[in-house]
């Protein structure tokens, strides 16, 4: 069979929520999903024994991360790249959830409406009330712990698991918070109910953690959904065109082979991340889109953005209560910047580092330390650090495109071209200044800050959504501009990227862009 | 002989190895072989003292550590035979006492150089610290070991409360009556 209903691009977190909700609608739908990368064992016990017990094991994903050899990112005038991707994305049957924290939080209202706000970036050309419903959809479905309580944006429904509690050693923070006019929050973490705090959400033993390689494994091996395909090691060439709005289906190649392949379907939703779906546009160049799908007014690629980290260290000379962070996550944050008034200036989005203070016991037996000597080292000088996401506004000369050569899958590797606005700088060194100061409030010396390079890991708005196709890529139900069956689901359809982790509202947009297709077979039909 | 804060060692210590690990097919240990791994593993209970306690409450997670790492790619399975006769000669040289303080607490794995910070694993010897003895220490301290540290509280003469959770420790469920972790407890709750 090489005609289907669907076919799906990538095999990340969109892609699999987008698969799930069809097939329940639907379970006979002719579904191929094409994925460059590998499947990955999950739940291994040696591969977590390798990981919590060795010095010299990698995480089974670790290969499939872009190298700092690929990185094609501008230069500044020091040599450095202004943008990194290593360690930032996983290439692979389910995506870069494999490796992700779990953060999973909302955006708010006003982060829809940033051009109109500040008169920079861009405005969705949906609302937070259009999103909402969908927002409580992927809460559910990513068993995000939540409080209840929290007041930072609107919500129809509770959280259906609570927070994990603060720690006591976010004590002291929490304090400087309170000095300050700070309201400590719980962070919103996605950890299904069987997660028993082991600490390795890195590489879960459980599967505790959601992530979307699970979901995608139970669909496959779903015997209702026998026309749904996942092809591994199968790399997308191109989308194959036979008008202007007709899309008929995709070339691909099998990894380490030259024969192409063309498959069809009546719909193909392109869900490989803001780095692989902007190349492949680009790349399918035809006599109908000579500048790549969608990019009759340059705008495939543009508008590149992520979130500035922001550091600041600070030493405490003891630590009488020999306290450790006991989870591998945060539980404390903050969204008091991230306001509506703090739209023009940068919004902040504060959290606890999820390491600090940090005791490695087994580290200083390794050391040949006596249980005297670590004793009283637990209880001896220690760091703690916060740190904050900034948000920073995609602008038209950043951009992303086609670079020189492979990579290990087969995929073009990645040319970004990156700077950092004047104002964003500006921005963040103040913010660093009031960093230092919950700091200073907690007691503590400061002894480091950091503005973190570009990260790949929450990249947005290579392809964004728009009203208009001179100033986007995909319309409101993530359709891209003109065409009639294309579509595309992955964070850089976002036309802003606010202050917090993207993968809820990607989730969130996936359901949205699901009950379309499905309220659209349904309109058909009837 | 060449080690880097360890007195005399004998020949099998300096049998030169590669720096990667022994390689090998998945093999299964004899009884007699896995009883003495055990013994390194009780031993760092015993020089860490407080952990002692906890040794034998470990062992079936101990022993489903032993199986993957010898029944799967890359194979422990040379490693801990090497460790076996590494420890043998240790013993005989020192006595068994000293030779696990010698093993645990002076003998360092040299760096391959000074600019390197890699360690240099070019004898058995240092094969058995790394892949065997540090990977124990590991696993004893997040199976429960890391409850036995700190000490009081130096600013009121009270003893601490000690961990409750580390990375790698599973604890079992979160709704269970017991404390997932050190929780904050505001001072001032009512302000």
């Amino acid at each position: 069979m090489n005609k289907y209903d669907y076919i799906i691009v990538g095999s990340g977190a969109a892609a699999t929520v987008i698969a799930k909700k069809i097939l329940e609608k639907q379970p006979l739908t002719r579904l191929l999903m094409l994925e460059a990368g590998d499947k990955i064992a999950f739940k291994e016990r040696r591969h977590w024994w390798d990981y919590v017990t060795s010095a010299s094991s990698p995480l089974p994903y670790q290969y499939t991360y872009d190298t700092p050899q690929e990185n094609q990112s501008t230069r500044d005038e020091d040599g450095n790249p202004t943008w990194t991707n290593a360690g930032g994305r996983v290439k692979s049957f389910g995506g870069s959830t494999m490796h992700w924290g779990g953060w999973a939080l909302r955006f708010k209202p006003e982060d829809f409406q940033l051009y109109s706000n500040t008169g920079e970036g861009a405005d969705w050309p949906i609302t937070y009330d259009d999103i909402e419903p969908y927002y409580a959809m992927a809460e559910e479905y990513m068993s995000v712990c939540g409080d209840e309580t929290e007041n930072w944006q609107p919500r129809s429904t509770p959280y259906s698991v609570p927070p994990f509690e603060w720690t006591a050693a976010d004590g002291n923070m929490i304090q400087a918070f309170e000095e300050l006019g700070i309201q400590p929050g719980k962070m919103p973490v996605a950890r299904y109910k069987r997660c028993m705090t082991t600490g390795t959400c890195k590489y879960c033993p459980y599967g505790a953690r959601f992530s979307a390689q699970y979901v995608l494994h139970d669909l496959v091996e779903n015997p209702a959904y026998s026309n749904f395909t996942v092809q591994t090691q199968s790399v997308v060439t191109k989308i194959l065109m036979s008008s202007k709005e007709q899309v008929d289906g995709v070339e691909f190649v099998l990894r380490d082979q030259t024969t192409k392949n063309n498959v069809y379907a009546d719909k193909v939703i392109l869900c490989a991340g803001a780095y692989e779906v902007p190349k492949l546009l680009m790349a399918s160049v035809s006599d109908y889109w000579p500048s790549g799908i969608g990019n009759d007014f340059d705008m495939v690629g543009r508008h590149i953005v992520t979130h500035s980290m922001l550091e600041v260290t600070g030493r405490a000379e003891s630590n009488p209560q020999g306290l450790w962070q006991e989870y591998d996550f945060p539980t404390l944050m903050s969204r008091t910047f991230d306001t509506p008034e703090m739209q023009k200036v940068g919004k902040l989005f504060l959290f606890k580092d999820r390491t600090r203070p940090k005791v490695d016991i087994a580290k200083l037996m390794i050391e040949g330390k006596s249980k005297k000597e670590i004793d009283e080292i637990i209880q001896g000088p220690t760091e703690y650090k916060i740190q904050a996401f900034m948000e920073e506004v995609g602008r038209f000369e950043n951009r992303i495109s086609i670079g020189e050569g492979k990579d290990k899958f087969g995929l073009p590797l990645t040319k970004i071209e990156y700077s950092r606005s004047a104002s964003d700088e500006e921005r963040s060194d103040k913010h660093i200044e009031f960093l230092k100061t919950i700091i200073e409030t907690m007691g503590l010396t400061v002894t480091k800050t950091y503005k973190q390079t570009p990260r790949g890991d929450h990249t947005t708005g290579t392809c964004r959504m728009s009203a208009e196709e001179t100033d986007g890529v995909v319309d409101r139900n993530l359709k891209v501009h003109r065409t009639n069956n294309l579509y595309i689901c992955s964070n850089g359809v976002f036309a802003s990227n606010s202050a917090v982790n993207p993968t809820l509202t990607l989730t969130a947009l996936a359901h949205r862009l699901a009950a379309h297709l499905n309220q659209t077979i349904e309109t058909q039909n009837v | 002989m060449g080690h880097k804060n360890i007195g005399s060692v004998g020949p099998v210590c300096q049998i030169f190895v590669g720096q990667e690990q022994i390689s090998c097919e998945p093999s299964t240990l004899t009884p007699e072989q896995i009883d003495k791994l055990w013994v390194i593993f009780e031993h760092i209970g015993e020089n860490w003292k407080d952990v002692h306690s906890q040794s034998k409450n470990l062992k079936s997670s101990w022993l489903e550590m032993i199986h993957v790492k010898t029944q799967n790619h890359p194979s422990y399975y040379a490693e801990y035979i090497n460790a076996i006769h590494v420890v043998d000669e240790l013993i005989d040289v020192y006595g068994e006492s000293d030779a696990f303080k010698q093993l645990f607490f002076e003998y360092k794995i040299p760096s391959l150089s000074s600019q390197d910070r890699t360690p240099d694993l070019s004898t058995l010897l240092s094969h058995c610290k790394f892949y065997v003895v540090d990977e124990f220490i590991r696993m004893q301290v997040l199976a429960g070991g890391f409850k036995h540290f700190g000490n009081k509280d130096e600013t009121n003469g009270k003893p601490i409360v000690k961990g409750i959770n580390y990375k790698g420790y599973i604890r079992g469920s979160r709704y269970s009556n017991h404390p997932l972790a050190r929780t904050y407890i505001p001072t001032d709750e009512g302000k």
